[in-house]
């Protein structure tokens, strides 16, 4: 098996996440429920998770980090922490994931809010003079996909955070923490919203928000928060505003298992490994006839270890089943919940054919990918 | 669980009567203070991560402390308080201030008589 699709989930986990992820299921894990041993030992769990977070983002104070389920959870809660209302302005990129795209539209068409989403440029990458361009007084707000899920494209977000001005911004890293250095992100991206179980190397099913000092926030859901049990009103302070109900402690365990190994390979080791996967990737791939890629071109360094590609004469679907079928390799097709971005890049409806790489792939992976390829649209595929 | 229990799950026990020093792996149960005449000053904090944030600090500093949990005399919430000898005052609250980790509120433990006590050096 060739494993390329971990822009879908990263496979595999570092062993130290397996291994966290069975301790925690051997004790008894209530995070900040209760004063016995085992409680305090899960809440310190939980705990080096935030530290390890906040680490990856930059973040001074590990209280700003929360706990989400995934990334779409935490969009949602960021966006509806804005508390936007009738004659807001929003913009976003034109490659949004549906994890941003839907809240917006949701916001957008029962709120009355006016929602904008700006074009990459002919390369495929956004450009921050177009946000800054389409700035308006009424503008409250800036949503942006880091990295494509489908195009790999990376976001100028800082350069499109400074053109912005003093409008907030939320950061989608799901494609991007974890894969790309992002250590000094939380001094001026107002939300960071992540995901675990992709380049950070965690479990599925943890995620949250990074929060900048001075963001206003609100609860997606209240309940149980282990503080303030005398009244009915759930905590105002972070992070307990943001984590009704018991946190997912055995995923938890291991995301700060998994955020401890990245720290001590260095994201920007991974960062090198990935893109030079991409590279060898591209560069073989870029000779097959007939064969197109999305996003930025071989060469082009603004983007992440994911590249789509639309082949001549089949469909992104029988692409992916042949390369399954005949070499083991594991792509994605179709529109990856991104349909948007599709569209920004002239692949909808038809979709395209995904090839994700992650720290745990090999250059030998790289070129039969690409070989693979060669061979399919040569007519000379395994079958 | 009681007092006791918690204090047991992280420190030595203490022996009565000596004094505790050097580092917040010693401990005292706080439902039987020593015989020094001193009281327990049980630091509540906002949130579970405000209290792991000063567990952390007040270790690494190898300060005199206990983690016992919130005495519900005083606070309904379920989580854990820091306790720690009145003498040792001078030692953790301005470590914890100097660090922001300055607690919600706090309170003087005599045996089972509690009292509110002040954070601003008054106490």
């Amino acid at each position: 098996m060739i494993y390329l699709d971990n822009a879908a989930t990263s496979f595999p986990k570092p062993e130290a996440v397996v291994k966290a992820v069975e301790r925690a299921m051997l004790a008894p894990a209530s995070p900040g429920r209760s004063g016995h041993a085992a409680a305090h030992a899960a809440s310190r769990t939980v705990y080096r998770a935030r530290k390890g977070m906040a680490k990856i983002f930059g973040a001074s104070d590990p209280e700003r980090v929360c706990f989400a389920p995934n990334v779409t959870w935490a969009i949602n809660a960021a966006v509806g922490g804005f508390g936007l209302g009738p004659g807001a302005h929003v913009l976003s990129g034109s490659l949004e994931h549906n994890s941003t795209a839907r809240p917006l539209a949701l916001i957008s068409g029962a709120s009355g809010i006016e929602w904008e989403a700006v074009p990459p440029g002919p390369d495929g990458v956004l450009d921050p003079e177009e946000f800054r361009r389409r700035l308006r007084a009424d503008t409250r707000l800036i949503v942006l996909n880091h990295a494509s899920n489908v195009t790999g494209a990376l976001a100028p977000a800082r350069e499109i955070k400074e053109a912005a001005g003093d409008v907030p911004m939320i950061v989608d890293t799901a494609q991007t923490a974890g894969s790309v250095p992002l250590d000094g992100m939380a001094s001026w991206a107002d939300v960071i919203c992540f995901t675990g179980h992709k380049g950070l190397l965690g479990p599925t099913g943890t995620g949250g928000l990074c929060i900048r000092e001075g963001t206003p926030f609100r609860p997606l859901a209240v309940g149980g928060s282990g503080s303030r049990s005398e009244s009915l009103e759930h905590p105002d302070f972070l992070p307990d505003a943001l984590e009704a109900g018991t946190q997912n402690t055995h995923g938890l365990a291991g995301l700060a298992a998994a955020a401890e190994f990245l720290l001590a390979a260095g994201v920007e080791n991974v960062r090198a490994h990935e893109m030079r996967l991409t590279g060898i990737f591209m560069e073989g791939a870029s000779k097959v006839p007939g064969l197109a890629f999305l996003g930025p071109g071989p060469g082009d360094p603004r983007r992440v270890a994911t590249v789509s590609v639309v082949m001549e004469g089949i469909s992104s679907s029988d692409l992916a089943r042949r390369l399954e079928e005949g070499y083991g390799i594991m792509t994605r097709s179709g529109l990856h919940c991104a349909p948007m971005a599709h569209r920004a890049s002239g692949s909808f409806p038809g979709g395209a054919t995904r090839f994700s790489f992650g720290l745990f792939n090999t250059e030998e992976e790289a070129v039969a990918a690409a070989g693979a390829l060669g061979e399919i649209a040569a007519g000379r595929g395994r079958r | 669980m009681s007092a006791g229990a918690a204090a047991r799950r992280t420190r030595t026990a203490a022996r009565p009567g000596l004094p505790l020093t050097g580092t917040g792996k010693a401990g005292g149960r706080q439902d039987s203070p020593l015989n020094d005449g001193q009281g327990d000053i049980i630091l509540v904090f906002a949130s579970n991560t405000r209290i792991l944030e000063a567990e952390e600090l007040l270790e690494e500093g190898g300060l005199p402390f206990i983690l016992v949990p919130v005495p519900k005399e005083v606070n309904p919430n379920c989580g854990l308080a820091i306790s720690l000898r009145e003498g040792d005052r001078d030692l953790i609250l301005p470590a914890l201030a100097d660090a922001g980790l300055m607690p919600q509120s706090a309170y003087l433990r005599r045996g089972d008589e509690f009292a509110g006590y002040p954070l601003d050096g008054s106490g």
